[in-house]
């Protein structure tokens, strides 16, 4: 029996009482667990608990915390716990022990890896995964605890300390617009955290929700310096003067490769499930590798463990719904998230208003009827069940697509000719993971991820005509032309992660993924009406499989003052009989000067051996991903970088500089990137190298009713290919001189918000033509990307307004306005050619804008 | 046009029109001409074995201003053969004004142009524009047609086969025309149209080469109805065969009968240049988005495209 009462003790539960006697506390625990607690009324009389919560925790730490603050203990008697007043201890003890529970003050979720910084002794420790810190100080009278942790706000306490205390502090997420400026690693982050050069956390991504109601996880990364959204308005990620396909970009350790609907204008990803989220762009942890740039790495989050509830949203662009609760409470949860564009019901009427009318072709007089749709989706779920303790396993998938859908008729009054079109294009990402973490014990933990993905784009065009010639006869033709191209991709990896002292972490890991590349199918098929002969024709770039291996080692290391982390990782990816290998030493380093100044530095050697095969301005779905082969080798980076942190608990300002330098990235030559590949792409490739260096400055405050962030970057980025521009070198298109956003968010209750923000950057690079060539119908263009397109600014305004219209039913209206001042900012620039020899030639560059002054709601609501 | 161009097209059409329902307006922006300086601009297409070459002449012009274009006459030309200068060259006249175009015939009575040879034609206009020279070569035998034959006929189509016959060891260029031909009771046709069609791979293995092209320029074919590929398809196969798919809707739409006509399969080995400029010119025109493409050229100091053909001809009877 005895040994029954040990393993309740060893038990986790979630527990919470209010307003309650110690008597009813303990008597709660007992319901809860079946543990015969034994006590004396007389020692527990008068004891009131005011508020206590533990989630997820052993009954012999709740048990031990509930009985320490009211100056209580335990002892096992027997088959029973005996509760005893605590005893008195001699103030001649040294020491004393301090115990704290860190949790998010909604939500209740142990918080780790928060800075817990104690100025008299000048220590600074890190909460566990758990949220928790035990350790042992001399006694004093007050003890001051500063409690740091991004995307919270901070909190100082002041206990007294002369005896063994326990406490359990509750951090409130900051309600700030712009906390992300964490970009700028401050000293006062945890160590482990200071490598990241951003990391944004899921409640910061509610709320940096854009102004246009999409809480757009990736559009608000764009407020960092030092990324860009290569487009206004849209979600691209461009990443220190690197490619859109330079970024790793994660789901459930899953590679997405296309992560934007409506090419780029909104991100795959649904705020409602983004959990923790972290980018990486100064220098690129160890366990990652695979791009040149960054990564950005989206975990999906559990659902909740103990109750039911319902999430809506309802905004003019996009809706969703996501219902999340427990399978079996406490053990397994589930989530489950939809969302989908309103587009299509825009659509119809206005591309029946552009299309429909009555047209002469060939003499005769042909009615058009036609109408375009389109919509694009995201689904995802998420189960997540604890076997124990020690093992904790889950299983998420997402799937998402766009589809466009275009018809077209035309017809005769006498319907002696028919002609009909229906196009289709659909494209998409499915991604499936399983993860399984377990704990060895205390420090030694195991993280296993198997993984799919798929993006799939498919083309599908419909033509037939059918015409009555000499009243009797039928002719026609009914012809289905089908596209289709994809990349999968099936991935094992493993990590083991071990804490060989609270200063110094050590992670090795193994990965393991296997390419399934289809980079173009085509397939016609023509049938004669008349005389039903068939033609069907295949023609295709070739299948291509190929293997990666890698292998990681990592230590993190806290030494004094200086944070330490250094890692090598070795790669292999074998393909058509070719084997091409790599290896990338990282390493990141800060050194704390004081308790607000401290210096960075960090060097990042990576290799790409995908390559994209895309339109430069667009995330077009028709962009291909395609391997390395011998005459296209990997893509290889090495990134240096620096940096200077000043912050304290109000206020950050950070200067950070780099230096990238890029080799074999590929271009396609004399082919215009913003179609599709025909079959000999790889003949139409070549490869250059290219450069990028700046300096990126930030300027926040953290906390207070009014936030905000400032930032600028200054950058070049360059290119050269020995077929391109004469081999001479030529600013990326993305070269962005000056990059300048600010941002600001007043909280004026806790109901009502107003928000603002305005971004600046110098114009995105293009060729411009110079002249026209008679007999070419083309013209001559500048050295490539000689001008720059006007530059963008714009201005967002809105409010928040929270509310409650019963217990358990909470809403957020989000009223904004986009681009205030309606600028017409330049998506891209072409030129107009009205020429007509007998009226003259006529020229115009025109630059063509998006989007305009725009209006903003959005109504969520939770239960 | 190339099948992923096909695809392209309507793609973009699609995507242009997603666009254009967001809202999307225009804004001009001022033309500048700092990189500009005026170049000569030439264009010939020159059989083999023939003796003398027409040449078409012009300018660029920037795009700040209505252009005008100003004849350009007294040009020097002069034309090497293999590296070797050849006297006796000289222009017809000393230029035909043509609108944007200045004509100039080229005669050489005692030098043809000679099958599988190199030829630069320097182009000299005393100081008016920088010296421009075009170098080309002629192709070497006439492409081989081994068999030309009806597969099926119907109201909707004419489905006939093609064997070509390839040279593996060297690159080769075709052009591909058919003329439909009727004769009447006389032995002189009554009717000769070039016409449109469409050529398929009969393995089922690649099929990309269903290009009409269509440029301002055009001294050799009559109305730019076509076909243009390379030989790489072939896969260093001696013989291949091709299904030609001539829709009859054509017929139908020019009100002529559907039956009873001869195709006259014109079969041109060019060279590489004249493949190379009608392959870059629908990608120069068809920029929508994507970032500009120099157009081909193979005139240094100037743009155009000088180039040349062998012919071959097959005949299939009704």
């Amino acid at each position: 029996m005895l040994v029954a009462q040990a393993d309740v003790l060893e038990k986790r539960i979630d527990f919470s009482c209010k307003n309650k006697t110690l008597k009813e506390a303990l008597h709660k625990i007992k319901k809860k667990t079946g543990l015969r607690i034994s006590y004396s009324d007389k020692d527990i009389e008068g004891k009131h608990i005011r508020s206590f919560k533990q989630k997820d925790q052993k009954v012999r730490k709740i048990l031990s915390r509930l009985l320490r603050s009211k100056s209580m203990t335990y002892q096992i008697s027997g088959n029973r716990v005996v509760v005893l007043p605590a005893p008195r201890i001699p103030n001649t003890t040294p020491k004393k022990h301090l115990e704290i529970l860190i949790t998010d003050d909604k939500s209740e979720e142990p918080l780790p890896g928060v800075t817990i910084y104690i100025p008299q002794f000048k220590r600074q420790f890190i909460s566990t995964r758990l949220g928790e810190l035990e350790r042992e100080f001399y006694a004093v009278d007050s003890l001051r605890l500063d409690f740091l942790y991004i995307g919270y706000d901070s909190r100082t306490l002041i206990i007294p300390f002369k005896r063994d205390t326990s406490i359990h502090v509750l951090l409130a997420p900051s309600n700030k617009t712009l906390t992300e400026i964490v970009v700028t690693a401050p000293q006062d982050i945890p160590e482990k955290d200071k490598e990241r050069v951003a990391v944004i956390t899921s409640d910061q991504v509610d709320m940096l929700r854009s102004l246009n109601n999409d809480r757009d996880v990736v559009k608000s990364l764009h407020l960092l310096p030092g990324v860009q959204s290569g487009n206004e308005g849209f979600a691209g990620l461009f990443v220190r003067g690197g490619g859109m396909d330079q970024n790793l970009i994660l789901l459930d350790n899953t590679p997405v490769y296309s992560a934007t609907h409506l090419m780029g204008i909104f991100s795959i990803f649904n705020e409602n499930v983004v959990g923790d989220v972290e980018l990486h762009k100064n220098s690129i942890p160890a366990q990652y590798g695979g791009r040149l740039s960054s990564v950005l790495d989206i975990k999906t989050r559990d659902g909740d463990m103990e109750e039911v509830s319902v999430t809506g949203s309802l905004g003019l662009t996009t809706s969703g719904f996501t219902i999340e609760g427990p399978i079996k409470e406490n053990k397994t949860s589930f989530i489950l998230s939809a969302r989908r564009s309103w587009l299509d019901l825009l659509m119809p009427s206005l591309s029946k208003r552009w299309l429909n009318g009555s047209y002469k072709i060939n003499g005769r007089q042909l009615a058009n009827e036609g109408e375009a749709r389109y919509h694009f989706y995201d689904l995802n779920g998420k189960i997540t069940h604890r076997f124990s303790d020690k093992d904790r396993l889950s299983i998420s998938f997402y799937n998402g697509g766009d589809r466009f859908k275009f018809t077209d008729k035309f017809e005769t009054e006498a319907l002696d000719f028919q002609s009909q079109r229906s196009l289709e294009l659909s494209w998409g990402n499915l991604t499936t993971s399983v993860q399984w973490l377990h704990i060895f014990n205390k420090g030694i933990s195991l993280n296993t991820t198997a993984g799919f993905t798929d993006f799939r784009f498919d083309y599908f065009d419909y033509n037939s005509y059918v015409e009555t010639i000499n009243t009797a006869t039928r002719a026609g033709i009914s012809s289905v032309q089908n596209y289709a191209s994809d990349i999968r991709d099936i991935s094992l990896q493993t990590a083991l992660n071990i804490e060989l002292s609270e200063n110094h972490l050590l992670s090795i890991g193994l990965q393991g993924v296997r390419h399934d590349f289809s980079p173009g199918i085509n397939e016609r098929r023509e049938e004669n009406l008349d005389t039903l002969i068939q033609l069907k024709t295949n023609f295709s770039n070739p299948h291509f499989q190929a293997n990666e291996f890698g292998f990681f080692a990592q230590s993190q290391h806290n030494i004094g003052k200086l944070n330490l982390n250094a890692g090598i990782r070795t790669a292999f990816f074998s393909i058509d009989k070719k084997l091409f290998s790599t290896f990338e030493p990282r390493l990141s380093t800060s050194l704390q000067l004081t308790n607000q100044y401290s210096l960075r530095g960090s060097y990042t050697s990576s290799t790409q051996f995908l390559h994209l095969l895309s339109n430069p301005n667009l995330g077009l779905p028709s962009d291909l991903w395609v391997p390395s082969f011998e005459d296209i080798p990997p893509e290889r980076s090495w990134q240096l970088g620096g940096g200077m942190v000043w912050a304290n608990d109000t206020y950050l300002f950070s200067v950070d500089g780099y230096y990238k330098r890029m080799r074999h990235l590929i271009a396609i030559n004399n082919q215009d990137e913003s179609f599709l590949r025909d079959n000999n792409w790889r003949n139409a490739t070549v490869t250059g190298n290219g450069d990028a260096y700046g300096a990126e400055v930030a300027l926040a405050k953290k906390s207070g009713s009014t936030t905000g962030i400032v930032g600028y970057t200054l950058s070049w980025s360059n290119r050269q290919f020995d077929v391109v521009n004469r081999g001479n070198a030529y600013p990326y298109r993305h070269d962005r001189r000056h990059d300048f956003s600010v941002a600001i968010q007043h909280d004026f209750n806790k109901k009502l918000a107003a928000k603002a923000d305005w971004a600046y950057g110098t114009g995105n690079r293009f060729t411009r033509p110079i002249s026209k060539i008679p007999g070419y119908a083309a013209y001559e263009y500048e050295s490539r990307n000689r001008s720059t397109m006007s530059p963008f600014h714009r201005l967002n305004v809105g409010v928040v307004i929270q509310g409650e219209r019963a217990e358990k039913f909470n809403w957020t209206l989000d009223i904004g306005v986009y681009n205030v001042y309606n600028r017409k900012n330049p998506f891209f620039t072409y030129l107009v050619d009205e020429d007509d020899s007998t009226l003259g030639n006529e020229f115009n560059l025109v630059e063509l804008s998006l989007f305009p002054v725009l209006p903003n709601i959005n109504y969520s609501f939770k239960f | 046009m190339k099948s992923g161009t096909l695809h392209s097209r309507s793609f973009i059409s699609g995507l242009s029109f997603v666009i254009l329902l967001v809202c999307a307006c225009e804004k001009p922006v001022g033309i500048e001409v700092s990189e500009f300086q005026k170049k000569l601009t030439g264009f010939a297409h020159i059989e083999a074995g023939s003796d003398s070459a027409s040449v078409y002449i012009s300018h660029n012009h920037d795009l700040s201003t209505i252009p005008v274009y100003n004849s350009i006459e007294n040009i020097n030309f002069e034309i090497h053969k293999d590296g070797i200068l050849i006297d006796g060259i000289r222009s017809s006249t000393t230029g035909l004004n043509m609108g944007r175009f200045t004509h100039y015939t080229l005669h050489s009575p005692d030098r043809p142009f000679e099958f599988g040879s190199n030829y630069s034609i320097v182009m000299k206009t005393n100081g008016e524009y920088p010296d421009a020279v075009a170098e080309f070569t002629i192709p070497h035998d006439p492409p081989v047609i081994s068999r030309f034959e009806s597969l099926s006929s119907s109201l909707a189509n004419e489905v006939c086969l093609v064997r070509l016959n390839d040279d593996p060891n060297i690159s080769n260029f075709y052009h591909m025309a058919i003329k439909a031909i009727r004769y009447d009771q006389s032995p002189e046709p009554i009717i000769v149209q070039n016409i449109s069609f469409n050529l398929e791979d009969t393995n089922a293995e690649l099929v990309s080469f269903n290009t009409t092209y269509d440029n301002d320029w055009n001294a050799l074919f009559d109305d730019k109805k076509g076909i243009l590929f390379s030989d790489e398809f072939f896969n260093g196969m001696l013989d291949k065969d091709l299904n030609i798919i001539i829709p009859k809707e054509q017929f139908v739409a020019a009100k002529l009968p559907l039956d009873n006509w001869s195709y006259e399969l014109q079969l041109y080995s060019v060279s590489e240049s004249f493949y190379r400029f009608h392959e870059s010119t629908p990608v120069q025109n068809e920029i929508f988005i994507g970032t500009p493409v120099p157009i081909y050229s193979n005139l240094t100091g100037g743009f155009g495209c000088f180039s040349a053909h062998n012919l071959s001809v097959k005949v299939l009877s009704p």
